[in-house]
């Protein structure tokens, strides 16, 4: 087992560069509207929570989107693109303070901090959510993949809709 | 003519003369009334919803909420007792408990003056109570048991807390009368529960807007097009809408499940995607788990809760209060402690649907928000409420607006109006 401590200085910086690459396009994906491309990030049996802190300091399951596998994603953008009603929106994220937690092979645990801003047309962008996404990356054909991404998000209180993915 | 613009005082705030199928846009926006319900309503003869016992399973645990617009700390004292006080300091008004929730706590201190609570909320404690060397201290007829914490009247059933501002309440049975008893008992019939999760999200419209949309079966089948799909809320599937039998202030809303299929109810929805189907369907396989044929009741306990049973999700939805225009919905999601983890998981992949993100209660949060919009700068317009008829009778359909126009027959009696 390799373990971060054991990586040298300059792998382990590698590692972050490409794991802020990844979530650069991750970013770029969502704030350019390109939800189908969502699901590309992730493995075909992936986890995707978004979750109060309250809720997962407490242990308690309960998120507020859940969707597991390519199929769960799916599901989420053409449930919400198709079915329900919202007014037209911008998302910006901005994703920071890359760590890595631990590397086993190519088995990855990091986190980054992430906030992303609102902005409906009409009104003054406000902070849709702030918090640390929690992920579990994999390496699929070389490619760094998300096996689970959980968004913990710091206020117990959120916005009253919540539309797009973060 | 009535004019765009109107204030409080100019409108006199007088119910339109055709009564409960008209709401007037007031009712929505006016500080007056705002305050009006902070006393008649959430101040008032009224058992407001506070918690689960099981969030304070243990002597010294405790959780914060609020009754309206009020801070309210629910606790368990040494004997098991619920207790609900306001989280303002007997001295000088201090908000003393930070934490919205903890446990192993045998006391309250509020940090100002010291002043200590019991977990019944008796004042324990008055440093320098005596003085300190013989100069100064409480005057010789401080009374410590009458400067305690304000107390709520206190009522559980099968698990839930309710409490009253008013000490003087009959019990909450004789509160939601022995129809809505019935409903509540078939999801609370006494099983254990657990608590899954929170969610909590700010919403910029009139409380009543919330209250009222659980009340609406009209809306249900037209604008939440995902429920409609997948037939989990449809006009033409066996429905029928109860009020208690007091002012109509409490109802149920009671459905069941039909097929998925295409028919003229789906084409008077204009966006109906008949051909959507999950490509993850483990998101949505109900199992059937409470007595009789609904498959869906959403009940609304006056003035503050709504008791979500949809499938297999189980949620309290608790209103409290910001504004005029503005106000909080705090889900508490749960299930219960002796059931299987494949259950537990169907809730947790059913909770899908709900809350800020969900694809049901997203349309409404959306909605909620353009009401307001629509409606705060017209006061002196009012809403048609004519579908169904204009009376406030039960009905075994869902092609109505009846429960809206009881809750407005009611609410008239309690403010007033």
């Amino acid at each position: 087992m390799t373990t971060t401590t054991k990586l040298r200085p300059a792998d382990l910086a590698a590692l972050r560069a490409e794991i802020e690459d990844f979530n650069t396009a991750y970013a770029d994906c969502l704030d350019d509207g390109n939800l189908a491309d969502w699901k590309s990030f992730f493995t075909e049996d992936c986890v995707y929570k978004v979750l109060p802190r309250e809720n997962y300091e407490q242990k308690l399951p309960l998120a507020v989107i859940y969707a597991e596998g390519h199929g769960g994603l799916t599901d989420r953008i053409v449930g919400v693109t198709k079915t329900t009603v919202y007014r037209k929106r911008y998302l910006r994220h901005y994703i920071t303070n890359t760590r890595i937690r631990s590397v086993d092979g190519d088995d990855l645990r990091a986190e980054a901090n992430y906030q992303v801003l609102e902005t409906l047309p009409e009104e003054y962008t406000k902070i849709l959510n702030a918090g640390r996404y929690i992920d579990h990356f994999v390496r699929q054909g070389g490619a760094l993949k998300l096996k689970e991404r959980l968004c913990v998000y710091d206020s117990e209180m959120v916005p009253a809709t919540i539309v797009y993915p973060l | 003519m009535a004019t765009a613009v109107q204030t409080d005082n100019l409108l006199n705030l007088k119910w339109p003369k055709e009564g409960p199928s008209r709401v007037p846009y007031w009712v929505y926006s006016s500080p007056e009334i705002y305050k009006r319900e902070q006393e008649l309503v959430f101040g008032g003869a009224s058992y407001n919803y506070i918690g689960l016992e099981c969030e304070i399973p243990n002597p010294g645990d405790f959780r914060q909420t609020k009754v309206g617009d009020k801070p309210v700390i629910f606790m368990r004292d040494e004997d098991g007792q619920v207790h609900v006080v306001v989280n303002r300091c007997a001295h000088r008004g201090v908000q003393f408990c930070y934490d919205m929730h903890g446990s192993g706590k045998t006391e309250f201190i509020c940090p100002y003056h010291q002043w200590t609570y019991n977990l019944k909320g008796e004042t324990t404690a008055v440093p320098f109570r005596r003085g300190l060397q013989k100069m100064g201290g409480m005057p010789a007829d401080f009374d410590l048991k009458a400067n305690g914490l304000q107390k709520l009247k206190v009522a559980t059933r099968h698990g839930v807390i309710f409490a009253s501002f008013d000490l003087t309440m009959p019990s909450f049975e004789d509160y939601i009368g022995p129809k809505m008893v019935g409903w509540f008992d078939r999801v609370f019939s006494g099983r254990p529960l657990k608590v899954l999760g929170y969610q909590r999200q700010r919403i910029r419209c009139n409380w009543k807007i919330v209250f009222e949309n659980i009340k609406d079966p009209y809306h249900a089948s037209l604008l939440h097009v995902f429920l409609v799909s997948f037939s989990l809320f449809r006009a033409d599937n066996p429905s029928k809408v109860q009020m208690d039998e007091g002012l109509g202030l409490h109802s149920v809303l009671v459905s069941q499940r039909g097929e998925k299929k295409a028919d003229d109810t789906t084409a008077d929805i204009r966006q109906n995607q008949a051909s959507f189907t999950l490509a993850n369907p483990q998101m949505l396989q109900p199992e059937k788990e409470f007595p009789g044929e609904a498959t869906v009741v959403m009940q609304t306990i006056w003035p503050n809760l709504m008791v979500q049973q949809q499938s297999n999700t189980l949620a309290m939805r608790q209103i409290h209060l910001v504004g005029p225009e503005e106000f909080e919905l705090h889900w508490t999601y749960f299930g219960f402690a002796d059931e299987s983890e494949e259950m537990t998981q169907k809730r947790l992949r059913q909770a899908n649907l709900m809350g800020p993100a969900g694809y049901v209660s997203a349309d409404d949060s959306e909605v909620m928000e353009a009401i307001q919009a629509g409606i705060s700068k017209y006061a002196a317009n009012d809403a048609v409420v004519e579908m169904g008829g204009r009376g406030v009778e039960d009905t075994d359909h869902m092609v109505t607006e009846t429960a809206i126009r009881a809750f407005y027959d009611g609410y008239r009696k309690v403010m007033g109006l």
